[in-house]
């Protein structure tokens, strides 16, 4: 009786104590990705046979992006140009037009180039106002093309080089034969100024769309002041999802924002998201 | 009542009772109190509404005044005046008439304030008789109200000498749904002043006829002012007329002329006939003129009026049924119409973006021309990629244009099929079709896949979206873990200027560079300019004290074999040629004593001599050896002597 119980209570032992380290063990961010990836998969094989279906899986892809990229306790966040990107499409394909376009644009942001981005924010965008979607009128100059390289490689390079030009013009003072030829000086000083440079764009550009935001909310209604009892509807039609506005002031629980056609109105703080991450 | 009933002597007998009645009695009153007081808790007291009408007897087509006034309230909801017939409304806007004031006589403060708003309507009356002006309901601080009912007295109006007013058709006999001009001429013989037209039911739309602007009778370039024209408003809607001179039985009038499109909706009843008016103008006709008074400014006018109201005759036009069946397409088009399309560009490869521009040509107005929906034109939708959503034409003087995005599908498309428009053309009475004509066009081949689904508006990013398959016409998601890998969002130039490695690398490489090139500017401005000769004596008074801060030091060492005071004597008298040969910039090397002392006593220093004498002793000392002073003795000679020597070539600079 003993030994037939022995190998019952082992089993049980393993099983909760796997399952206990399961349970401790928060999946990690490639674990979320692939399954993210997969739901996106299986909603897009879904949308034209089961379109319940599909927009389940959609919502559950678009979760498992947002627990990435919002991180836990035990893993820091995840940010990249890719993830918004997969994230605005399983949003757009679930029927959330605003909060697809608020990561297209957020990944537009860091990555003007994309071609991937920009066809896709261009669709969700028709999804809202099919009449004012225009092509896209990005510039690719050389400098942007550097935008392939992340950020903070740039600035590495450019710190490196900037620090090195000073040192070796400083050294070249001093005189001696062991100087430094102006040709090594000078092509430190070009490779720190393209490095610099090539990260002005995204400075300004982090900077223009600082008080960009985007109506998440499928609709709201927008008043002429913050409160929706005292102030009537301003424009009375209600402001679609995606809706792409500046903001201009947060007063409490409500925001004046710019809107697209150059008036202004009051939303609910909480029917708009910045398009620069927090 | 109940009260005396209590208080009744008849009842004191019967305690009992007259406590049961005494409880009903209370009961009672607090019940009727109760009663009485709901109005007052439910409302408030200070709340007033009123309707007032100005004048309260009118001619038929002169149009009164009408007013709600509320009393306790700056924001009451607007007044129901759907139950108001007899008359068309136009409401002519709302004014908030609240006010207070503070008054302060002798001291005593009071304060009076006033809420108010004032809603003010026209009112035209569409037939003469005695009309009432129901009770107008209207909700105020959240509890209705109505006003008094009023009555208006509209009068006929009488024949006007001087005046006439014409209302006439283009065509008498049209169909339903057939714009037809229609014409109202004024013909003044006098001077009028302030004046209106009505055409009673015309306001109202929704009955047999639509009234609808005519297009503008200014030529294009018109100047504002042009007394060729005059604008004034006309059921409630702006409108441009054309004054002209005319004669009319025998007698010149200056006329106004006003163009309406008239669409009668559908056949009238008994006959088909419709009646449209009369039409009636109202206005003041100036009958004289008053004394100038001194009251009066140059530009006072001083006209006397009379209020007049002159009346057209009814128009009675004929409205006909439309055929049955209409043919498939029809979309209400009645009149003659012709369709023009142009393309741009023509030759193309198979899915670019070609630009259909049709025009449809035909009677004003032409706001109705239903939208275009090209996924039904015949033979259309099978060559292009389509629109699926029909669009709205953009007016312009004579056409309707509409503008669309269309694909071609394969190469073998040759041509834009023409476009059709039904429409039911009044001449020959029967259904017919407006054609462009086709347009011939190029498609060449492409590897490209031809695009599926809306096209209208589809970007190349888009369109290149679509070609890669994605899902919903995306272009797919990015599937590789190295999407994670980047966490370059976060990269804030910022701080990473701010930080230890900013600041290490910005700000310290070119900090160092600046030190050294300041270093080296000042050793190199050093070694190119002489010192001036105050510099050249404060660095040689230094100088020879630091030599002999080093004597003084060395002689208590020099114990061990050597002589002191040989030593201390070789370094003072070094200590005092080298500051002579500094302070006359000379070499050092082979100046004597005595030279260094001849060459200061040519610049007039008093202790040259002492100097001589001191660097006699050392001399001797050296090299006769007839000294036995202590060498902390030539050492403080030394100083002093220095010292002296500075003071002195100081004073003789």
């Amino acid at each position: 009786m003993r030994r037939a119980l022995t190998p019952i209570v082992l089993v049980t032992l393993a099983i909760v104590s796997g399952a206990a380290r399961g349970a401790e063990a928060p999946a990690s961010p490639e674990d979320l990705f692939t399954q993210a990836s997969a739901a996106y998969a299986e909603g897009a094989r879904l949308l034209s046979t089961d379109p319940s279906g599909a927009a389940a899986s959609l919502r559950r892809s678009a979760a498992l992006y947002e627990q990435i990229i919002s991180g836990s306790p035990a893993t820091p966040g995840r940010r990249s140009v890719p993830l918004y990107y997969d994230l605005g499409n399983a949003y757009l394909l679930s029927g959330q037009t605003g909060r697809a376009v608020l990561n297209f644009r957020r990944a537009e942001v860091l990555m003007p180039l994309s071609e991937a981005v920009q066809a896709n924010l261009t669709v969700a965008r028709q999804k809202i106002a099919p009449d004012d979607a225009t092509e896209d009128g990005t510039q690719r100059s050389s400098l942007l093309l550097l935008e392939a390289v992340p950020a903070s490689i740039r600035f590495a390079v450019f710190a490196g080089t900037f620090a090195l030009a000073w040192l070796l013009a400083a050294r070249r003072l001093l005189g001696g034969p062991r100087r430094p030829a102006r040709g090594m000086i000078a092509a430190a000083a070009v490779v720190s100024l393209i490095a610099g440079a090539s990260l002005v764009p995204r400075e300004l550009r982090l900077r223009q769309t600082a008080a960009d935001a985007v109506v998440i909310a499928a609709e709201v209604t927008a008043r002429k002041g913050p409160d929706d009892v005292a102030y009537e509807a301003s424009p009375e039609k209600p402001i679609k999802g995606g809706t792409e506005v500046r903001l201009i002031e947060s007063r409490g629980p409500w925001a004046l924002v710019r809107l697209p056609d150059a008036s202004q109105a009051w939303l609910p703080a909480t029917a708009i998201e910045r398009v620069q991450a927090p | 009542m109940i009260l005396q009933l209590s208080r009744n002597p008849d009842q004191r007998s019967c305690p009992r009772l007259r406590t049961v009645v005494s409880c009903l009695a209370t009961v009672c009153a607090l019940s009727l109190a109760a009663l009485g007081a709901a109005p007052a808790l439910a409302r408030p007291d200070n709340v007033s509404v009123a309707a007032t009408v100005d004048p309260a007897t009118a001619y038929l087509g002169d149009s009164i005044t009408l007013q709600v006034r509320v009393g306790g309230s700056r924001n009451p909801d607007q007044p129901d005046l759907s139950e108001l017939t007899g008359f068309d409304v136009e409401f002519l806007g709302g004014q908030d008439v609240s006010h207070s004031s503070v008054m302060i006589i002798n001291g005593r403060r009071s304060e009076d304030s006033f809420k108010g708003y004032v809603f003010q309507y026209r009112l035209t009356p569409t037939s003469k008789g005695v009309h009432t002006i129901p009770p107008i309901r209207l909700v105020v601080n959240g509890q209705p109200y109505q006003t008094e009912p009023i009555q208006v007295n509209v009068i006929e109006p009488g024949s006007v000498e001087g005046f006439k007013l014409r209302l006439t058709a283009e065509k008498s006999r049209l169909y339903a749904g057939e714009p037809v001009r229609v014409r109202l001429t004024w013909y003044i013989g006098q001077d009028v002043q302030r004046f209106s037209f009505s055409v009673p039911g015309a306001a109202r739309g929704g009955g047999d006829y639509d009234l609808l602007p005519a297009p503008d009778p200014r030529p294009p370039g018109t100047r504002e002012g042009d007394p060729r024209f005059i604008t004034f408003d006309f059921l409630g809607q702006p409108a441009v007329a054309s004054r002209a001179r005319a004669e009319l039985d025998g007698q010149v009038y200056e006329t106004v002329t006003l163009d309406r499109i008239l669409v009668p909706h559908k056949p009238g009843e008994g006959g088909g006939r419709i009646a449209v008016g009369p039409a009636h103008v109202a206005f003041d006709a100036v009958v004289g003129r008053r004394q100038r008074s001194v009251f009066d400014f140059a530009f006072d006018d001083v006209a006397k009026t009379e209020r007049r109201v002159v009346a057209s005759d009814p128009l009675n036009l004929e409205v006909l049924p439309l055929p049955e069946p209409a043919p498939p397409g029809f979309m209400g088009l009645i009149g003659e119409f012709t369709v023009e399309a142009t393309a741009q560009p023509t030759e193309v490869n198979v899915g670019d973006p070609i630009t259909l521009t049709v025009r449809v040509l035909g009677p004003e107005p032409l706001e109705r021309v239903p939208p275009l929906a090209l996924a039904r034109q015949p033979g259309l939708a099978d060559s292009f990629k389509l629109p699926r959503e029909p669009t709205l034409p953009t007016v312009q003087p004579g056409a309707a244009v509409f503008t669309q995005i269309i694909r071609a599908g394969s190469d073998r498309v040759t041509e834009i099929p023409p476009i059709q428009v039904p429409y039911f053309d009044v001449a020959s009475g029967a259904y017919g079709i407006a054609k462009s004509r086709p347009i011939p066009l190029t498609v060449h081949p492409t590897t490209e896949v031809t695009l599926e689904g809306d096209t209208q508006g589809v970007s190349k990013e888009q369109a290149s979206g679509q070609r890669r398959g994605g899902a919903g016409g995306l272009a797919p998601i990015i599937t590789s873990p190295a999407a994670l890998g980047g966490r370059d969002a976060g990269f804030d130039l910022a701080s990473a200027l701010r930080g230890p490695i900013g600041i290490g690398a910005v700000a310290v490489p070119p900090g160092l560079y600046l030190l050294t090139a300041a270093a080296v500017f000042v050793h190199r401005r050093a070694a190119r300019d002489p010192p001036s000769p105050a510099r050249r004596r404060r660095r040689a008074l230094a100088r020879a004290r630091s030599r002999l801060r080093a004597a003084a030091k060395v002689h208590p060492a020099v114990g061990r074999g050597a002589d002191p005071r040989h030593t201390s004597a070789s370094a003072v008298s070094a200590a005092v040629r080298g500051y002579i040969a500094d302070v006359l910039a000379l070499p050092e090397a082979g100046l004597t004593g005595t030279q260094g002392a001849a060459m200061l006593q040519k610049r007039g220093v008093p202790s040259a001599g002492d100097a001589e004498q001191l660097l006699g002793r050392c001399d001797a000392h050296l090299f006769a050896g007839g000294l036995a002073e202590q060498p902390g003795t030539l050492v403080d000679e030394a100083r002093a002597l220095l010292d002296r020597l500075a003071g002195e070539l100081e004073g003789s600079r």
